[in-house]
C-alpha cells in the first residue's frame, strides 16, 4: 500500500512553460514512481519550469530525496528548473543531513521560488 | 484445507490500551498491502481491536506480561491469535463460556467478535494466560 | 443488601509494592463514608506511598466521596506520591468534571493505563515492543506510522521522532532491498524504550546473491553522502548513522542485525 501524497497542480500565470506542484502527505518508497511519472509528464509537455510546494509535505526518506535529485537533475538538462519551497523543519533538516541543500534549490515561499525563475 | 505458508504480522506490545488503535492500525493497512479489501480489513481491523481491549482490560494488573497479536495471512482467509497479558482466571473462563454459550457477555462484546468471525476458539495456559484463535475466511 | 451498597477491596501489586489498588463499588453516598474511612485509612497506614482507586463498579459518586477521596490524596501527596482514579464511567466523570474533579485528580480509563503510566513516569521502566512483518515495501509505511504512534505516546516528540520514525524506515527500506526475497521470510523489528533513549534492532533473512554486496557496504558506511549516480541507492544507512547515537550492523550467512540506540535530545 503506497503512502498516501497528493500532488495538486497550479498553472503559472504569463507563463506556459511552468508550473507549481502542491505536494501533501508523505514521500517515501512506495510512491516516488508516482511522483515521478506525474512530474515527468509535465517536463514532457514543455513545463520544464517547476515549482514543488511542501508546505503539506509531512515526511521524506532519502529514496523521496533521491527522486528530487533525480527531477533537479532532469529539468536542468531540459534547460528547465525544480525549485522548492515551504520546506518543513523536519525535511529540510534531512535534506541538510543528505548534503542536499547546496544541490536543491529551496526558497521559504512560493512566491520567492518563482520569482527565481526570471 | 490448510496448505500454503501465510503472509504473518505480528507485534508484541504492553498490556496498555493506548497501543491498541496503533496495533489494528497496522494490522489493516498490512492486510490491504497483502490484497485484501478495505472492507475485510477494516473488519479484521475490529476483531483485533476487540480481542486486544478484552486482552487489556481483564488481564491481571499485577502481571506484566506483553499482549501478543498474530495475524496470519492465507489467500483465503485471515487467522488472528491474541495471547492475553495473564488475567485473572474468573474473567478468562466466563469469556472462555461466554464464546461457548455465544451469549453476548457483558464488557466482552464476544457478539460481535462472533459475528465477525467464522469460528473462534479460547484456551487458557497453566499461567492463566489466554489465547484466542479467530478465523475469518476471505469474501467471495 | 442492595445490588448497590458501597464497598471497598483492597489489594496489593506484587510487582509494585509502593502502590495499592482499591476497588470501589456501588453508591458512595453519604451512606459509604464509613466504610470509606475505614478502608481508605488502612491503605494509607499500609506504607504506601500510591493509590489507584478504581471507579469501574461505582454507580454514583456524591460530593462527600470525592471530598474523603480529595483528603486521601492529599496523604499520599505529603508522602511523595500521589492518589489516581481509574475506570470512570461517564456520569461520573461529566460530575468530576462539573467539580473541577478533573484539574485535581489524574483520571485513567483502566487500572492498566494507570499502573503503565506509573511504571513509565515514576518508575522509569523501559517498555519493549516487537514487530514482524513480510519483507514488502508496502508495508514500511505502516510499520513506520506505527513507530511513530509510539513515539508521540511515550513523550518522544518533534524532532526526535521525525528523526526515529526516519531511522526505521530506512532500515526497514533496506532489510527489504537487501533481505531474502522469499514473503515468507519475515523482517523483524524490536524497540526498547525508556526516558531517555530507544533501541532498535532491524532484523533479517539476507538475501545470499546480495549478502557479499551489504558486507561491503556495511563496513563502509560512513557520513559521506554519496551524490552522484543511481539516485535511489546510498544514502539510506548513512543517514541511520548520521542521526543515531549508536550504530552497529552484523552480518553474517543467517542474515543481518543492525542495533541503533537514539538519545533523547529534546
Amino acid at each position: 500500500m503506497e503512502s498516501k501524497i497528493e500532488l495538486t497542480c497550479e498553472s503559472v500565470k504569463g507563463r506556459n512553460d511552468a508550473e507549481v506542484i502542491r505536494f501533501a502527505g508523505d514521500l517515501d518508497a512506495t510512491n516516488v514512481q508516482t511522483v515521478l511519472e506525474k512530474v515527468t509528464t509535465f517536463f514532457n509537455e514543455g513545463k520544464v519550469q517547476i515549482v514543488a510546494d511542501f508546505a503539506k509535505l509531512r515526511y521524506v526518506n532519502s529514496t523521496g530525496l533521491g527522486i528530487l535529485l533525480h527531477l533537479n537533475k532532469s529539468a536542468k538538462e531540459k534547460s528547465g528548473r525544480f525549485k522548492i519551497a515551504n520546506v518543513n523543519e523536519n525535511v529540510f533538516e534531512i535534506v541538510e543531513i543528505i548534503g542536499a541543500t547546496s544541490i536543491l534549490e529551496i526558497y521559504d515561499t512560493v512566491d520567492e521560488a518563482l520569482a527565481s525563475l526570471n | 484445507m490448510k496448505s500454503e505458508i501465510p503472509y504473518r504480522v505480528s507485534v508484541s506490545f504492553p498490556g496498555e490500551l493506548d497501543y491498541i488503535p496503533l496495533v489494528r492500525q497496522l494490522v489493516s493497512d498490512a492486510l490491504q498491502v497483502l490484497k485484501f479489501s478495505p472492507k475485510f480489513s477494516f473488519r479484521s481491523e475490529f476483531l483485533v481491536d476487540e480481542l486486544c481491549n478484552n486482552a487489556v482490560i481483564h488481564g491481571s494488573p499485577s502481571d506484566r506480561q506483553p499482549v501478543e497479536v498474530l495475524c496470519d495471512a492465507y489467500a483465503d482467509r485471515v487467522e488472528i491469535f491474541v495471547k492475553g497479558a495473564g488475567g485473572y482466571h474468573e474473567n478468562i473462563q466466563r469469556f472462555r463460556e461466554a464464546i461457548a454459550e455465544a451469549s453476548r457477555e457483558k464488557g466482552h462484546d464476544i457478539e460481535l467478535i462472533r459475528l465477525l468471525s467464522d469460528t473462534v476458539t479460547c484456551t487458557i495456559d497453566d499461567n492463566n494466560v489466554s489465547h484466542i484463535h479467530v478465523v475469518r475466511m476471505r469474501e467471495c | 443488601m442492595s445490588d448497590n451498597a458501597p464497598a471497598a477491596m483492597i489489594e496489593d501489586i506484587p510487582q509494585a509494592p509502593e502502590i495499592c489498588l482499591i476497588r470501589l463499588r456501588g453508591d458512595l453516598d453519604i451512606r459509604s463514608a464509613a466504610i470509606f474511612d475505614t478502608c481508605l485509612s488502612d491503605a494509607s497506614m499500609d506504607g504506601k506511598k500510591f493509590a489507584i482507586v478504581d471507579l469501574t463498579a461505582v454507580t454514583m459518586i456524591a460530593s462527600v466521596a470525592l471530598g474523603k477521596l480529595l483528603g486521601l490524596k492529599r496523604r499520599f501527596t505529603e508522602k511523595g506520591g500521589d492518589l489516581v482514579l481509574s475506570g470512570i464511567n461517564l456520569d461520573i466523570k461529566m460530575k468530576c468534571i462539573l467539580m473541577g474533579v478533573d484539574k485535581i485528580f489524574k483520571m485513567f480509563n483502566d487500572v492498566h493505563s494507570a499502573m503503565n503510566v506509573y511504571s513509565w513516569e515514576v518508575m522509569h521502566e523501559a517498555e519493549s515492543i516487537k514487530l514482524s512483518f513480510p519483507p514488502q515495501i508496502g508495508v514500511v509505511p505502516a510499520v513506520r506510522r506505527f513507530v511513530s504512534g509510539v513515539m508521540a505516546q511515550k513523550g518522544y516528540k518533534g524532532r526526535d521522532s521525525f528523526r526515529i520514525e526516519t531511522i526505521v524506515d530506512e532500515l526497514c527500506n533496506n532489510a527489504v532491498e537487501y533481505g531474502s526475497k522469499n514473503e515468507n521470510d519475515n523482517i523483524s523489528l524490536s524497540m526498547r524504550i525508556d526516558w531517555e533513549k530507544i533501541e532498535l534492532d532491524a532484523e533479517n533473512i539476507s538475501d545470499p546473491a546480495k549478502r557479499e554486496q551489504l558486507q561491503a557496504f556495511m563496513s563502509n558506511v560512513s557520513c559521506e553522502m554519496p551524490h552522484d549516480g543511481d539516485f535511489t541507492r546510498g544514502r539510506g544507512l548513512a543517514l541511520v548513522k548520521l542521526l543515531s547515537s549508536d550504530f552497529s550492523a552484523d552480518v553474517t550467512e543467517k542474515g543481518t542485525i543492525v542495533h541503533v540506540t537514539k538519545i533523547k535530545e529534546e
